[in-house]
């Protein structure tokens, strides 16, 4: 297998793996909001999002990013907590600022924290001839994201229908609303508790 | 995770691996398996690290059978440890195959990357937990 290949594969890896679950809800709080026929405003925050990962992990790897491994590690839940918040507190998006399409800057900003993290593991294992190995991660974890971002929605459809047939929606609160409270909720939850965990002071 | 580079030495048909593994990660998987309690700064003797790493990369000629390994150095580079292990008489990288299960029993997500180096030729396999042995290079 090619070095670009296998680096893919590990960039796929890295975004699914189950046992650093990191990734998959911070993806899992950027979807909350959105209904399947938003798909290409996802797609714009989620590229945004691998653009900012891809710009520390290649900024660690090189040796132009000092931040401790620590800091890194606490930050990567925050992002999620500030995620959760911002998807629970804007009800309205067409009147929220820029109508509500600032979120692939958000994105980017977040991603940069999170490329952060592995940037340094890389670095340590990889000396030389990192340019292809560093490539290939990134095709990989675009990939990786997608795939997640496919599992997510089918996990939300099937939320929004349990939703719409509970009828625990209506009249009050819409079955969107209800989904995005439910799922943001639960998501902050987890994360919030990994930045306790995590706190270097 | 962990990184291996593996150089075929076609002259004299050996083939250096260079194992790069993080230091604490490291010691906490072979202290483990040798039953020795780890010391606070997660130092172990080289032996030990050694043991557990003949235990966890194997390599394999094209008649099945296991080659024998020997240890050709051990340094510390920052937080990494890197072991050197050498096989001699091996085949060529195609018909060499590898079993790699480095940490694998102490991490889920644990992978494996190895890296060949077959005069310019530079190919990359992965392992994981459950994997068996693999060609170190497949044309």
């Amino acid at each position: 297998m090619s070095d670009f290949q296998t680096f893919m594969q590990l960039g796929v890896r890295h975004i699914v793996d189950i046992g650093a679950m990191d990734h998959i809800l911070f993806l899992l709080a950027l979807a909350a909001i959105y209904r399947v026929s938003d798909w290409r405003e996802v797609i714009r925050v989620v590229t945004a999002f691998t653009v900012g990962h891809s710009i520390t992990l290649a900024a660690a790897v090189f040796g132009f990013l000092p931040l401790s491994a620590r800091i890194v590690e606490f930050l990567i839940p925050l992002t999620i907590v500030a995620t959760c918040i911002e998807n629970i507190l804007v009800k309205n998006r067409s009147a929220a600022l820029w109508h509500g399409h600032y979120r692939p800057v958000f994105a980017t900003v977040f991603g940069l924290v999170h490329g952060a993290g592995f940037g340094g593991y890389l670095k340590s294992l990889f000396l030389d001839r990192i340019v292809l190995p560093l490539f290939g991660f990134n095709v990989g974890i675009e990939i990786g994201q997608l795939g997640v971002l496919a599992v997510t929605f089918a996990a939300i459809a099937v939320l929004d229908l349990a939703i719409r047939q509970s009828r625990i929606a209506q009249p009050r609160i819409a079955p969107l609303r209800l989904r995005v409270l439910a799922v943001s909720t639960a998501v902050m939850i987890v994360a919030a508790r990994w930045a306790v965990e995590r706190s270097p002071w | 995770m962990s990184f291996t580079e593996a150089r075929y030495l076609e002259g004299n048909y050996t083939l250096q691996l260079w194992v790069r593994v993080f230091a604490s990660d490291f010691a906490a998987a072979a202290a483990r398996r040798s039953g020795i309690r780890l010391s606070r700064d997660s130092v172990i003797e080289p032996t030990v690290g050694v043991a557990y790493l003949m235990q966890n990369v194997r390599l394999f000629g094209s008649d099945g059978r296991a080659l024998n390994l020997l240890p050709c150095g051990m340094k510390r580079v920052n937080d990494m440890l890197w072991f050197c292990l050498m096989a001699k008489q091996a085949e060529s990288p195609q018909k060499t195959k590898m079993r790699n299960t480095i940490m694998t029993e102490l991490f889920s997500d644990q992978v494996n990357v190895v890296q060949t180096l077959d005069g310019s030729t530079r190919t990359s396999r992965l392992f994981v937990r459950g994997d068996g042995a693999k060609a170190l290079r497949q044309d």
